[in-house]
């Protein structure tokens, strides 16, 4: 029985020192393993004094060789002085004296004090019952107190007058000791402050940090390790330490005191245990941390306009893709309802162009333009062959194509032709052998081939009003006459042609019926109206039932009246919902890469999907992705949210105000200003910006440009010439006189601003100072040349401003001098700190640089 | 076998694993004991314990309860220290898990679920479990066993106690944890678990198979006789059997003890019953009533 005891005993202290080893085990895990931000805060911290301590000495040793040691030393002589004169016997013992008077006066007044309260409660108390009860009495006492309350301030002033002659005295024996104090302590401002800032380091402690947003319900302990994220000098290069990239942009804007960090970021914000859980990279967590750029996907929560939004060129480029390939077409977007189909309409296409081309067009638009838009959607022959047949069963019987040879053309109209066709300056939105193109958002089609597409006679109706074949186009009407249409059409056809075009039905051969159905039933499936109007089918995307039976919707998408999955909130979608299909595995298991690989390869996942291949490079996958993970169901508080523009106009109530009115809105709707030029919101920034054109520009040079575009730019920025019809087609004026008074009208009523002064204000000088010499010295003492050419001199990065007096308003400029970035913020010009005097100066010498 | 190794080294399922290695080692180490035991008996030596009657709690009892309980403490502890607890996806009520498994210590019932409607699987027959439990001190005196290992002596008594602890809760609960698969579909431990498993198991009530409709009045007296009968010819016979062969047990026993006895006994065993009928000839139900179905 002994035996069996001591082993037990000995069980018993081994399990013992066992339960010992682990306690110590947890308190380590507890404290330092779960705890790593008690590390990070103290490397931070020791890497905070470093800096603090070399700032300091270096302070220290700019404050000795500046001679302050000197100053310090007779500084602290002279208040030696001072302080031995103090503490002599002889005025010590005055000082005494007169410090024990002071106590004295000091007790009198704490009691004096004391005895007004009391007399003041009990007043405040009579005057109570007086107003309640109307008693004579209460009067009387009242009128007591107020009495011995008199008394008393009395006796109180009098005690602060002599105490105030007692110091006065006491100032007199200390001198000029305080006086040096404190300019010894001004002396040592800097330094102390920094001594106090390393002390302050110092005495810091490692504790979880915290920024609590309570109206979004965030709570964000991200500071607790990265603790300069905004700190105002570099630390180190290392992680957690660094400070938050362009935060003139990100932090400025969104202080982290009142947006923490995943407000954006996203990640795990309340996890302290370690960098994977805190970032969210662990399983199951819905919002894994955001990085570098994709980072911006969160702007979309609350900015309503993205693109052009300063740091978000990301989803910027994002969304322009987005509007550029249409997806809004068969997917339903937020923000992007409003806009229109991208495709060209199709009912004539019978008419307009090739059999043979459109057959090979629908297998692969990339045959015939290495950027085309268009998608592909795999088509075998046959399907593309039936697809064709539907479209031109439309205009008539045949599969039929039209090839010009060289017999077929005149050649000297072409030759007039190719003038009109500068003149008008195509190439500014059509791209021809990779030339031009340079309005990259106006996407207008690739003309290389074109005259292997179309028909003259489509071509030629086209251009004479391209709105009554497409009524939503952007291609302006040039007015043009029938002898200017044939000669461009005939450049055109012959120009542009595809040596490699092999017709197939130069003899035109009847369309079979059931190939015509079969068709139909591929448009249907593939839903070619999301992009392109079909006779038939305008209301195809409102009719829900029939998209339904048409085919499913991918993976579990709330049906819409769309073609392809809503993806509203797709950002926020379950990651479960997401069916990875034959990619399971394959491709990492979250959203980014599922989206990604949507785009990359949109028929991956099943083989029964329907959404093309848009041959997006990675680049612009992951810009679209971001885009397309910023829409979430979240829901951000009032407070964050910048409203779109279009909203802002709603709710203003100005949607139904168009922002063009009266016959320029005829005008625009015509010749398509805003193609180029911006009003407001709207438009585009390939021209300058009209939103205060009547206030900036002069009228007289206003009426000049619109009635002869002049070259002041390089050519594809010229402004196209819409009138050609003056003088039998060789090109002369622009727009007719009754449209110049038009714009000038619109001009004068819409696009001014109250900003801009009319005229400059008047200087009072004594009239000896040449206003306009004075400028040209400013002008030349700034630097103004180094960006801006006036005549053969100057740097080209600014307008030329050779003849800018006859251009531009003195109000405009002056304005524009005080602030160049009022009406742009984008603009590069510095600005200069000018004074009002030097603006009217350089305004005044501007405006005298006229051509004449 | 991959899908069986993810399964089964799951931080969830550890729990489960430790739980199948304990009752195996202790049933194997308590038989191992009788066995021995009754080896010696039957040469007749002295069983350790047998007779004793009574021992100290202070100390033996106490020293080893207390060692055992320092040995749970740090096997908890260091448990914990190791393994997170296994945080699954954020609950959404779009979304419900599958299968959706009850506690592992329930599985047992929820797999019983399967077999019999919910009314009996897990109200019934649970509550007949607690009163079994409940009743064993009055309906089993027999002090042989107290205080010694030994199968001999016991022989019914233990077979009928492994029968349903191992085989109706331990397998039961097993084969819930990791052979239940999304649908509480079977899925043997090669097979991967696919949500998008889809079986026909197209099942029948027992009086449909000859052509009577389970909800007719007919097929309500065929089903409650079937249960009566079952029951009767249970507690009639073995009563016969005893009767003849040995009447002193049976007087010992007593009327109402045997009828329980049998009772719970019988229930005990429909379960296996059901479980066969269910699997094999595709029965649903026996006896259906408009308030229970059995």
């Amino acid at each position: 029985m002994k035996q069996k005891s001591s082993y037990t005993s000995l069980l018993f202290a081994f399990l013992s020192l066992l339960l010992l080893g682990l306690t110590f085990w947890v308190i380590w895990k507890d404290e330092v393993q779960l705890r790593p931000w008690k590390s990070y805060q103290q490397e931070y911290k020791e890497l905070k004094g470093k800096k603090l301590q070399e700032e300091y000495d270096r302070a220290k040793k700019e404050f000795d060789s500046n001679g302050n040691a000197q100053k310090l030393e007779s500084l602290q002589a002279k208040l030696k002085a001072e302080e031995d004169f103090f503490n002599s016997r002889e005025v010590q013992e005055k000082y005494k004296k007169l410090t024990g008077q002071l106590d004295v006066i000091g007790s009198s007044l704490a009691q004096n004090q004391k005895k007004l309260q009391e007399t003041r409660g009990r007043f405040l108390e009579a005057e109570y019952l007086y107003i309640r009860d109307q008693k004579e009495h209460d009067k009387k006492v009242m009128q007591q107190l107020q009495g011995e309350i008199e008394e008393l301030k009395k006796s109180r002033d009098a005690l602060l007058e002599r105490k105030k002659g007692i110091e006065e005295n006491i100032d007199e024996l200390t001198g000029e000791a305080e006086a040096i104090r404190a300019e010894i302590m001004s002396l040592h401002k800097g330094l102390d402050e920094k001594l106090a800032a390393i002390k302050g380091n110092k005495r810091t402690s490692p504790e979880i940090r915290q920024i609590h947003i309570s109206d979004v319900g965030k709570a964000d302990r991200c500071i607790s390790c990265h603790a300069g994220i905004e700190s105002s000098y570099k630390l180190s290069e290392k992680q957690p330490f660094t400070r938050h990239p362009a935060s003139f942009i990100f932090l400025e804007n969104h202080p982290v005191s009142e947006y923490g960090c995943t407000f954006c970021h996203q990640g795990q914000g309340r996890a302290t245990t370690s960098p994977n859980k805190a970032h969210g990279w662990v399983d199951h967590w819905t919002e894994p941390m955001l990085r570098g750029s994709m980072t911006q996907s969160s702007c979309i929560s609350c900015h309503g306009d993205i693109e052009g939004l300063r740091g978000a060129e990301f989803i910027s480029k994002g969304s322009k893709l987005i509007k550029k390939y249409g997806c809004y077409g068969c997917h339903m977007i937020p923000g992007y309802e409003e806009l229109r189909e991208i495709g060209p309409v199709l009912a004539e296409a019978g008419t307009k162009v090739n059999y043979s081309w459109a057959v090979n067009w629908l297998q692969d638009p990339k045959t015939y333009y290495e950027a085309a838009r268009m998608p592909k959607f795999f088509f075998s022959k046959g399907e593309a062959e039936s697809i064709t047949d539907y479209l031109f069963s439309m205009t008539g019987t045949t599969r039929h194509d039209t090839l010009y040879t060289d017999d077929d053309i005149d050649w000297d109209l072409a030759e007039k032709g190719k003038a009109i066709w500068r003149q008008s300056r195509c190439n500014i939105c059509h791209t021809t052998n990779g030339k031009g193109g340079n309005h990259t958002e106006i996407h207008a089609p690739d003309l290389t081939k074109v005259g292997s597409k179309v028909t003259k006679e489509w071509l030629f109706n086209w251009i004479r009003d391209p709105k009554k074949y497409f009524p939503e186009t952007k291609m302006p009407r040039y007015r043009f006459n029938d002898q200017e249409l044939a000669a461009l059409v005939e450049y055109v056809v012959s120009e542009f042609q595809d040596w490699d075009f092999e017709p197939e039905y130069e003899e035109a051969v009847p369309i079979k019926a059931e190939s015509i159905e079969k068709g139909k039933a591929l448009v249907e499936k593939y839903g070619c109206f999301g992009c392109h109007k079909l006779k038939g089918m305008e209301e195809m995307q409102d009719i829900a039932p029939q998209l339904r039976r048409a085919g499913t919707t991918i993976e579990g998408a709330v049906s819409t009246d769309k073609i392809g999955a809503e993806l509203s909130s797709i950002g926020s979608k379950p990651i479960e919902l997401l069916d990875f299909g034959k990619m399971k595995g394959k491709i990492p298991h979250e959203r980014l890469s599922y989206v990604k690989q949507k785009l990359r390869a949109p028929r991956s996942y099943r083989d029964d999907l329907r959404m093309p291949d848009y041959r997006l490079n990675e680049d612009e996958l992951g810009a679209v992705s971001s885009v397309l993970l910023g829409f979430t169901d979240v829901s951000r508080p009032v407070r964050y949210k910048v409203l779109a523009y279009r909203e802002i106009e709603r709710l203003e109530g100005e949607s139904e105000r168009h922002i063009l009115s009266g016959d320029f809105e005829k005008l625009e709707k015509d010749i398509k200003c805003l193609n180029c030029h911006k009003i407001g919101n709207h438009g585009y920034n390939y021209a300058p910006d009209l939103a205060i054109a009547g206030s900036k520009l002069q009228e007289g040079w206003v009426r000049k440009f619109l009635k002869q575009p002049d070259i002041i730019r390089p050519m594809l920025k010229q402004m196209p010439r819409f009138n050609l019809d003056k003088q039998d087609g060789m090109i002369q004026g622009n727009l007719a006189d009754s449209e110049i008074e038009t714009v000038m009208s619109f001009f004068r009523s819409d696009l001014v601003s109250d900003d801009i002064p009319v005229s400059l204000p008047e200087l009072v000088d004594n009239g000896t100072v040449d206003q306009v010499l004075e400028g040209k010295r400013l002008y030349d003492k700034k630097g103004c040349v180094a960006c801006h050419q006036i005549g053969n001199a100057g740097g080209s990065v600014g307008p030329n401003l050779s003849f800018v007096g006859d251009r531009l308003t003195a109000g405009f400029i002056f304005k524009y001098l005080e602030d160049p970035q009022r009406y742009n913020p984008e603009n590069v010009e510095p600005n200069l700190g000018f004074t009002e005097r030097e603006r009217v100066y350089l305004t005044r010498y501007l405006m005298s640089l006229k051509q004449e | 076998m991959g899908p069986f190794i993810e399964i089964i080294s799951a931080p969830d399922n550890i729990a489960i694993v430790v739980m199948i290695l304990m009752v195996i080692f202790f049933t194997v180490w308590a038989f191992l004991q009788a066995f021995r035991n009754d080896a010696m008996r039957r040469k007749g030596e002295r069983i350790e314990g047998e007779g004793d009657g009574k021992t100290d709690s202070w100390k033996p009892l106490v020293r080893i309860e207390f060692i055992i309980a320092l040995i749970v403490f740090i096997g908890l502890t260091f448990w914990s220290l190791v393994v997170d607890a296994p945080l699954e996806e954020l609950a959404s009520p779009t979304l419900t898990p599958n299968p959706a498994k009850a506690p592992w210590y329930f599985l047992g019932l929820q797999e019983m679920l399967v077999y019999f409607d919910p009314w009996i699987a897990g109200v019934v027959l649970p509550t007949l479990i607690i009163i079994g439990l409940i009743a064993i001190p009055y309906i089993d005196n027999n002090p042989k066993g107290n205080g010694y290992y030994t199968f001999a002596e016991r022989k019914w008594a233990i077979l009928i106690f492994c029968f349903g602890f191992l085989a109706l809760w331990i397998l039961l609960i097993v084969i819930g944890v990791f052979f239940r698969g999304p649908g509480w579909l079977w899925f043997w431990p090669w097979e991967a678990w696919d949500h998008h498993r889809v079986i026909y198991e197209g099942t029948t009530d027992l009086t449909d198979l000859v052509g009577i409709d389970s909800r007719s009045g007919l097929g309500f007296f065929i089903g409650g006789g079937l249960v009566t009968f079952y029951y009767a010819l249970g507690m009639v016979l073995p009563y016969l059997y005893w009767k003849k062969r040995n009447p002193e047990f049976l007087e010992d026993l007593g009327v109402f003890p045997y009828v329980t006895i049998s009772f719970l006994f019988w229930t005990m065993l429909a379960l296996p019953i059901k479980m066969f009928l269910r699997l094999v000839l595709l029965v649903k139900y026996v006896w259906v009533t408009p308030w229970f179905n059995i």
